[in-house]
């Protein structure tokens, strides 16, 4: 018998092999001197034998287990959804497919399988009609030799269990239907040290320090700008982003590392909204969210409609119909209100012009200095040397900062002094949006500014200041004709051709689309695109060429945005100034006073 | 309990009566094993056939513990507290082939379950010596849980014997099998069915007298959810 042991070790090497030795001539006369409480007793006592050690296999990247909710129930396993198996005791019975969700029946299909031999027997049967109980009973008895009370009696037993599990499905579907909104709390002690943080001066740009520390490269207006909206989801006056840049630009990374710097129970990600979802949301399921859409261009018109109505209306609420218990249609208006701030991605700004009054503006950087820096901070994260739990401490330390500002009231005495530039488009937005930013700068300050006796915040010129400095570039956005990675592509071709035009000393310089793809090193389609976006805005001509042989070009529009920006820069700082009573400011959130990168050094 | 064999062969070569001609002739050469060769012979029509018989036989071995007359072996049954439904105990009273056709009493002979004797008879007719004779007898049962052979323990004489090699007591242990528990003989498996320890997921078989045979390893290889096995040794 020792062989045998060693047998089965080598059969079943994942089994742990135990053994007993009867104390008695067999285990009949063992079974008859001490019943089933005996043999229970002796298993239990079964010593094992050698104990097989087991290589644990450690698994790359293991399948995410989705939660399914199923209620159990003692005697009824379920193997899936709709395979349920309850254990008689002689008999397995398996209900297969779905069990009607109406009280009245219970038509279900039953697979009976005689433990010992595997035979199987297969009906569909109402378990409620007595008769066709019995019929089944008799039916299986007759093939299995069994008696027929006693299948009778286990079916009845079934039955009990799928009632018994039914009601419980009902109350699980019924509860997951009620979303509950989760709520995190921040510790004592993390509330006093995001506290001190946000006491500290120079908050935005340590703020700034911590977005990067979690993993932004780059783009230091931009990331403070998206940060300061995101966070703004709670307060009074939502905002919203919309980022724009050519495909495969970073955007959605962008604002991916963003969210995950504000509170995860109240960041809802959407890769993919389909067209009517948003009017069945829970009433207030939308209160006091970030949304983050990774690709706004995948959305449809009407959710794209249903979208922008969430932005501005604050709520959305649709006529439906649904059918009642007995079948008669009722109609019922359903509301979904809505608050929140969003983060949107997109490659082509200009196609939702009705979603551009209503966001703030922002580009991605597209410069070569930005790519090498990216690629810079990519091989530095695969050579280890940028170590990923700092990034998690940076973005949890940054949760739990939102977590603690409180929405409060704000006031802005300075509020009338300020005049954005009116070359900008959609100025009434604009100021909206930039008076709205002032306020959050001011909330994100919440711990260092004075309060007035209703207990609102009072802005300081200060917060105006910082506000204008990271604004600046979307406010520019807004006065430019061009968007960001057109103009960026613009000012590097005006750039390569003043040279060309230089060298070969002319005024005028004709090209084709090759000559600037590739000094640029721009993909054809893109760079087509541009060119044909360039002439429909009449910065660029055709003078020659056939369509089979490529275009002859001429810029016919030299701008100078750089000059524009300067001015317009120079208004607002004055503005400003004059707040303060004519002194210069502290420059509080200021990367703006940098050079924009893409702008061509000024010519002429 | 003493081994009788109701053949002069030895056990392990009845298998290779149900082996078509054909096959016998490569047997030697490609079937090194005699369980392989087992299997090969399933296949085949005759077995089909085969089957058949030993339905038939089983069906006739339950009427005979059901008959009203069946008293002695109900209470051999009764005294060792087991029980007709847990274990599948069937009785062999040796009067299967009486007033029966001759083709059927070939069929009988041809899956080994009578066997021509040498006793003469004043009728004139062939003699026969049934399988276990007046015993309890348990079937054994493949994979599709069709009985394939049976398992006979002697009322008077507690002998035992096996028809042949094939098949496995009370079944093929259940697919979703976690604890299996494994007896030496059927008479420790029969007990442990008939105890009701058994929980949900076990399963009990019983080795061919404390031997492990092809399908034994074949049955417990293919449970992927086994997590236990408890091997029952007598003193």
């Amino acid at each position: 018998m020792k062989n045998t042991a060693k047998q089965l070790k080598e059969i079943a090497r994942n089994a742990s092999i135990h053994r007993v030795i009867l104390p008695e001539k067999n285990l009949n006369t063992f079974y008859q001197n001490y019943a089933s409480e005996g043999i229970v007793k002796l298993m239990g006592e079964a010593e094992e034998v050698e104990k097989v050690s087991t290589i644990n296999v450690i698994a790359i990247d293991e399948p995410v287990k989705e939660k399914v909710v199923t209620p159990s129930l003692k005697g009824l396993e379920v193997i899936h959804e709709s395979k349920l198996l309850v254990y008689g005791e002689h008999n397995l019975y398996y209900i297969l497919g779905g069990i009607p969700q109406d009280l009245g029946s219970l038509y279900v299909t039953i697979m009976v399988e005689e433990k010992e031999t595997g035979r199987k027997e297969r009906t569909k049967l109402d378990l409620y009609e007595r008769e066709q109980l019995r019929n089944l009973a008799f039916q299986v008895s007759e093939l299995f030799s069994q008696q027929v009370d006693y299948i009778e009696n286990e079916l009845l037993h079934v039955t009990e269990l799928l009632e018994q599990y039914r009601e419980k499905q009902l109350e699980y579907t019924r509860a997951a239907y009620q979303t509950k909104r989760t709520h995190a709390s921040v510790t004592p002690e993390n509330q006093k040290k995001c506290i001190d943080f946000l006491s500290q001066p120079d908050l935005i740009n340590r703020i700034d320090k911590l977005i990067e520390q979690a993993g932004v490269v780059g783009e230091e207006n931009s990331r403070r700008l998206l940060f300061i909206i995101a966070s703004t989801y709670k307060m009074k006056d939502p905002l919203h982003a919309l980022v724009q840049g050519s495909s495969g630009s970073g955007k959605s990374h962008l604002i991916n590392i963003i969210g995950s710097c504000l509170p995860p129970e109240d960041v809802m990600s959407m890769t993919r909204v389909t067209s009517k979802s948003f009017y069945h949301y829970n009433k207030d399921e939308l209160v006091d969210k970030l949304m983050l859409i990774q690709d706004y261009d995948g959305l449809d018109e009407e959710a794209q409609y249903a979208f922008r109505e969430l932005q501005s209306a604050g709520s959305i609420s649709s006529s439906t119909t649904y059918k009642d218990r007995s079948g008669n249609i009722i109609s019922t208006m359903k509301l979904v209100r809505s608050h929140f701030a969003s983060l949107l991605a997109t490659t082509k700004a200009e196609v939702y012009y009705d979603n551009m009054s209503r966001s703030v503006i922002i580009g991605i950087d597209e410069s070569e200095e930005q790519t090498d820096r990216i690629i810079q901070h990519q091989n530095q994260k695969l050579a280890g040397i940028i170590d990923e739990r700092k990034e998690r401490e940076a973005r949890e330390f940054l949760q739990n900062c939102i977590r603690c500002l409180k929405p409060t009231e704000v006031v802005n005495r300075y509020a009338d002094k300020i005049r954005l530039p009116i070359e900008a488009k959609m100025l009434r937005r604009l100021n909206t949006h930039y008076q709205c930013f002032v306020k959050q700068v001011t909330i994100l300050h919440q711990f260092q500014r004075k309060r007035d006796e209703q207990g609102r915040l009072i802005a300081e010129p200060e917060d105006l200041q910082m506000a204008c400095n990271i604004l600046f570039d979307a406010i520019m956005l807004k006065v430019d004709d061009l968007d960001t990675s057109l103009r960026q592509f613009f000012d590097r071709m005006k750039v390569y051709i003043k040279g060309l035009a230089k060298a070969q000393e002319t005024s005028t310089f004709i090209f084709t689309q090759r000559d600037v793809r590739i000094a640029l090193n721009v993909s054809k389609t893109q760079c087509f695109r541009y060119m044909e976006d360039l002439e429909q805005l009449e910065y660029v001509q055709k003078t020659g060429g056939y369509a089979n042989r490529g275009f002859k070009y001429k810029i016919v529009y030299w701008d100078d945005m750089e000059r524009i920006r300067e001015r317009i820069k120079q208004q607002l700082t004055e503005q400003l100034n004059q707040l303060n009573g004519g002194g210069p400011l502290l420059v509080g959130g200021g990367s703006a006073e940098k050079e924009h990168q893409t702008e061509p050094p000024a010519n002429e | 309990m003493q081994n009788f064999s109701p053949y002069p062969l030895p056990v392990s070569k009845c298998v290779a009566k149900f082996v078509p001609k054909s096959l016998k002739a490569i047997d030697s050469m490609v079937f090194q094993a005699d369980d392989k060769l087992n299997k090969t012979a399933m296949q085949t029509t005759d077995n089909v056939k085969r089957l058949e018989i030993m339905q038939r036989i089983h069906k006739s071995l339950t009427n005979g513990i059901r008959s009203a007359k069946a008293h002695t072996p109900r209470t051999w049954l009764k005294n060792k507290a087991l029980s007709i439904e847990a274990t599948g105990a069937v009785f062999n009273s040796g009067q299967i082939h009486h007033h029966k056709a001759q083709s059927f009493k070939d069929e009988l002979a041809s899956v080994g379950f009578l066997k021509q004797s040498n006793v003469g008879t004043n009728m004139g007719q062939i003699p026969y010596t049934v399988f276990g004779i007046y015993s309890i007898v348990f079937p054994l049962r493949d994979e599709q849980g069709r009985v394939v052979n049976f398992y006979a323990i002697g009322i008077d004489n507690d002998k035992t014997a096996y028809l042949n090699t094939e098949g496995i007591y009370p079944a093929y242990p259940h697919s979703q099998t976690r604890r299996l528990y494994v007896t030496e003989n059927i008479f420790d498996a029969a007990t442990l069915l008939e105890s009701k320890v058994l929980d949900n997921r076990d399963a009990v078989i019983s080795l061919h007298d404390k031997e492990m045979l092809y399908q034994h390893r074949q049955a417990i290889e293919s449970l992927k959810h086994l997590e236990e096995i408890i091997l029952i040794e007598n003193s």
